[in-house]
């Protein structure tokens, strides 16, 4: 079966190539432009991995990140964050609220995305 | 008296009576210094020995006595060696006034025209001579004149020429005045019994 | 017998007599002074030779002649009367007039004569001449009226030096940056009003006080340390006074001719400055992180194109998208670039060191270049001692940036079929790093600003217009944080080595100190 991914992001650019990517590697990607629209989502999908961007308007990543604790269906899922800017200080944080690993948003490529996607899924099995 | 000057010329005055304070010689000698200088007063000197009189001036005492002869004998060299006439002569006397010690020791009391005539005069008179009296016979303050006369003493003209200058000489002491004359009016060698001198100034 | 006695008698009184006349004679011409003696009715009676002499007249001229027609008339009335009143006249100042009708100012002193019987006899008449003194007093007025006129002078020069004073010191109370002067002892001579401003201080309590005892002052601290060291020469040094407050010192010294007089420090306000400058590398920075993310979305979608993940593209475009590719490769250098240098100055720009060896590093950017290496037919060589470098403590990705930065200008400076040789050596305290290449070289005239910012040789801008400038600012900023010290040899168009070294460090916490 096909895993699957949710890819929450505002820049659409940014979405969109993920999305692209991701998707011809193989993988069942949702996505959503906020917060709140990606936890509706995620509570619908049940995704195997989350792609979280932190700088979002009206939930940010964070906040996204402490809901999720608190949902028991959601606490599990790995999340591989996505920094605009790479301070250790928002990785830390991120870190801290159950994030798995990170992506520098104006520093990533491609092939990176893919390697830190297939490391958590192969963590998860 | 145009007589010639000589030995015995000079022996005959020299046997006049009386005598003169140095004073007067000594005045002769300024005059001869002031005029003519060593020199002159040495050819002086010279003229005087040579008719006998051996005198040096620079040791003549001032204060001192000597025959009345040698007053006119003074004179009388005086007049040959440098050759001056009677206005010459009549000069000496003024001049003397001017240097005279025994004036000068005098003026103390030439207080005023009168008194210096009436009372003075004679006196200064008796200071220089021993022979002669002097006093005044006549003085007019307002027309300005008076007159003096001199008694006894006759030693030879030249003599009243000099006092002519010397009365004169006075009155300058005690008279502002430039304009002083003085003559003799009567003089013994003319045939008067005595001198007299009319004094006149303005 | 008694004739004789009284011959003798006579005879002693009258060389008696003549010893008085000579001795009277004698004391009466000897006298400098001229003195006469005149009668009451004003006759001259008696005059010493000095009277004839100031008078010019002879004796025989002037006996007789009555005083009044040497003096003034009137004056001569009113001497007499004085005389003949109180007995004497001290000193009274008349003029006389000579024989040749000549004035001479005269003192006339009087003394009334009287016999003992009390009647005035005639009054002596001394005088003084004053040619002499009337001469000297009008040398003096002279010299009097000179004095004064030199005083005024004076007094006019002293006008316009208090006047420049007041201009200086106007220009002093008024300038806008503050300033002080030292004298040569190093005590505190002179404090404007900006000073005081800056420092919070009144001009008073800093004033005659040497840099030790100003160090007390909290404000004053930062600028007595520097000044500490050198007075002597400081040029546009940066002090932080406080939080929104820093100046700008340079030391200027005093000279009159060889002779130093002090120093003046001049507090030159460059908080504005400062600002904009922190304005301007935030607007960098900033800017720069938001070209990123776009920049980074293009590389990665002409990647997803050139990878075939959009579709097949035929030759021509791939040409195209790779060149366009490149192009953005060297946007986000640069902006990365930007951003370091940003970092750089704003402090951010922060050092993980560890103690490692600088030898892989060195092997790792030379491999990374492998491809530029080939294109351009370069020969690389690198060459290294002997004997093992030992350690370093470093931040192994700045040292990596700061020689991937040279052998990158190596590398692009260096026209096809040139030769690279990179040394490393080991010194007694420090390990040398050099690159050297046979390139364009740097102009003589360009060589002094090869390390600032934004900088680039003019022989190099016509050859090659991608270089930023900004790839030797950032090594000189990276070496020198780790302690190290950069330099550089260039001959235009026989090529450039440059160096660098980095310290061995005995102790490892004795460098981190220095982070």
């Amino acid at each position: 079966m096909e895993k699957k991914i949710i890819l929450i992001e505002d820049e659409e650019i940014v979405l969109n190539l993920l999305q692209k990517k991701l998707t011809l590697e193989g993988y069942d990607v949702s996505v959503a432009r906020d917060g709140e629209d990606g936890l509706k989502k995620m509570k619908e999908t049940k995704p195997d991995l989350v792609l979280l961007d932190i700088i979002m308007p009206k939930k940010g990543g964070f906040e996204v990140m402490e809901e999720m604790q608190k949902d028991e269906t959601l606490k599990d899922i790995p999340i591989i964050v996505i920094s605009n800017s790479g301070q250790p200080v928002e990785i830390d944080k991120a870190q801290k609220l159950g994030a798995k690993d990170w992506l520098i948003k104006t520093e990533f490529d491609p092939q990176e995305v893919l390697e830190k996607v297939k490391k958590q899924f192969s963590i998860s099995g | 008296m145009n007589q010639e000057l000589n030995q015995e010329t000079v022996k005959k005055i020299m046997e006049a009576k009386g005598e003169v304070r140095g004073v007067t010689l000594k005045t002769d000698m300024e005059f001869i210094l002031k005029e003519k200088g060593e020199e002159g007063l040495k050819k002086l000197e010279d003229e005087l020995e040579k008719l006998g009189q051996l005198i040096k001036f620079h040791e003549i005492k001032t204060m001192d006595f000597y025959p009345i002869g040698l007053r006119a004998v003074s004179l009388l060299a005086i007049k040959k060696v440098f050759g001056f006439d009677d206005e010459k002569i009549k000069e000496i006397g003024l001049f003397a006034t001017k240097t005279s010690l025994i004036i000068k020791l005098f003026v103390r009391y030439f207080l005023s025209v009168q008194r210096v005539f009436m009372k003075e005069a004679p006196r200064l008179w008796a200071k220089h001579y021993t022979v002669g009296e002097l006093n005044t016979v006549e003085l007019n303050e307002e027309k300005k004149y008076g007159i003096i006369r001199l008694k006894n003493i006759n030693v030879h003209p030249i003599v009243c020429c000099y006092l002519e200058g010397y009365f004169c000489g006075i009155l300058h002491l005690i008279i502002k005045s430039s304009r002083i004359n003085s003559q003799e009016s009567k003089c013994t060698f003319r045939g008067d019994e005595y001198h007299e001198y009319l004094l006149k100034w303005e | 017998m008694v004739i004789e006695k009284e011959e003798e008698k006579i005879s002693t009184l009258l060389e008696d007599l003549t010893s008085l006349e000579s001795y009277a004679r004698d004391l009466f011409s000897f006298l400098p002074l001229p003195v006469c003696l005149a009668s009451s009715i004003g006759i001259i009676l008696e005059v010493n030779p000095a009277f004839e002499n100031i008078t010019g007249y002879n004796i025989e001229e002037i006996i007789g002649k009555p005083i009044e027609d040497i003096l003034v008339k009137k004056e001569f009335e009113e001497l007499a009367k004085e005389t003949l009143e109180k007995g004497f006249v001290r000193a009274k100042e008349l003029i006389i007039f000579t024989k040749e009708k000549k004035e001479i100012p005269t003192s006339v002193s009087t003394i009334l004569r009287k016999s003992e019987e009390g009647e005035v006899i005639g009054y002596f008449v001394g005088l003084f001449d004053l040619s002499d003194i009337k001469k000297t007093e009008k040398d003096l007025k002279s010299a009097q009226i000179a004095l004064l006129n030199m005083l005024e002078d004076v007094e006019e020069a002293r006008g316009r030096a208090e006047e420049e004073k007041n201009k200086t010191v106007a220009i002093i109370n008024n300038f806008t940056d503050g300033l002080l002067v030292f004298d040569p002892e190093n005590k505190l001579s002179l404090v404007n009003p900006q000073a005081e401003k800056i420092f919070n201080i009144k001009q008073r309590d800093m004033i005659n006080r040497s840099i030790q005892g100003l160090k007390t002052f909290p404000t004053v601290e930062p600028l007595a340390l520097i000044l500490f060291k050198e007075i002597k020469d400081i040029f546009r040094k940066e002090v932080q006074i406080k939080e929104n407050l820093v100046i700008e010192v340079s030391s200027v010294p005093i000279l009159r001719g060889e002779e130093k007089l002090g120093n003046l420090i001049i507090l030159h306000d460059i908080t504005r400055e400062k600002l904009v400058e922190k304005m301007k590398t935030e607007f960098v920075s900033i800017s720069a992180h938001q070209l990123r993310t776009p920049l980074s979305a293009i590389k990665w979608t002409i990647r997803m194109l050139l990878d075939g993940d959009l579709g097949a593209i035929t030759l021509e475009q791939r040409d195209f998208l790779e060149k366009t590719y490149r192009s953005n490769e060297k946007m986000i250098n640069l902006i990365n670039s930007l951003l370091d240098v940003t970092r750089i100055e704003e402090g951010r720009y922060l050092y993980k060191p560890v103690l490692t060896e600088i030898e892989p590093i060195c092997q790792f950017v030379i491999k990374s270049y492998e491809d530029e290496i080939k294109r351009k037919n370069i020969t690389v060589d690198f060459k290294k001692p002997e004997k093992r470098i030992p350690k370093i403590v470093m931040d192994v990705e700045k040292i990596k940036l700061a020689i991937q930065n040279l052998l990158d200008n190596a590398i692009r400076y260096t026209p096809p079929g040139g030769k690279v040789t990179i040394v490393l050596k080991r010194g007694k305290k420090e390990v040398e790093f050099s690159i050297k290449d046979s390139g364009v070289g740097v102009p003589k005239d360009q060589q002094a600003r090869i390390f600032t910012r934004f900088f680039r040789g003019a022989n190099v801008m016509r050859m090659d217009t991608e270089g930023s400038g900004l790839g030797l600012y950032i090594v000189k900023n990276i070496i020198e944080a780790h302690g190290g010290k950069t330099r550089f040899e260039s001959e235009e168009g026989k090529g450039t080595t440059f160096y660098f070294t980095l310290p061995i460090k005995e102790e490892f916490t004795e460098f981190l100190k220095e982070f």
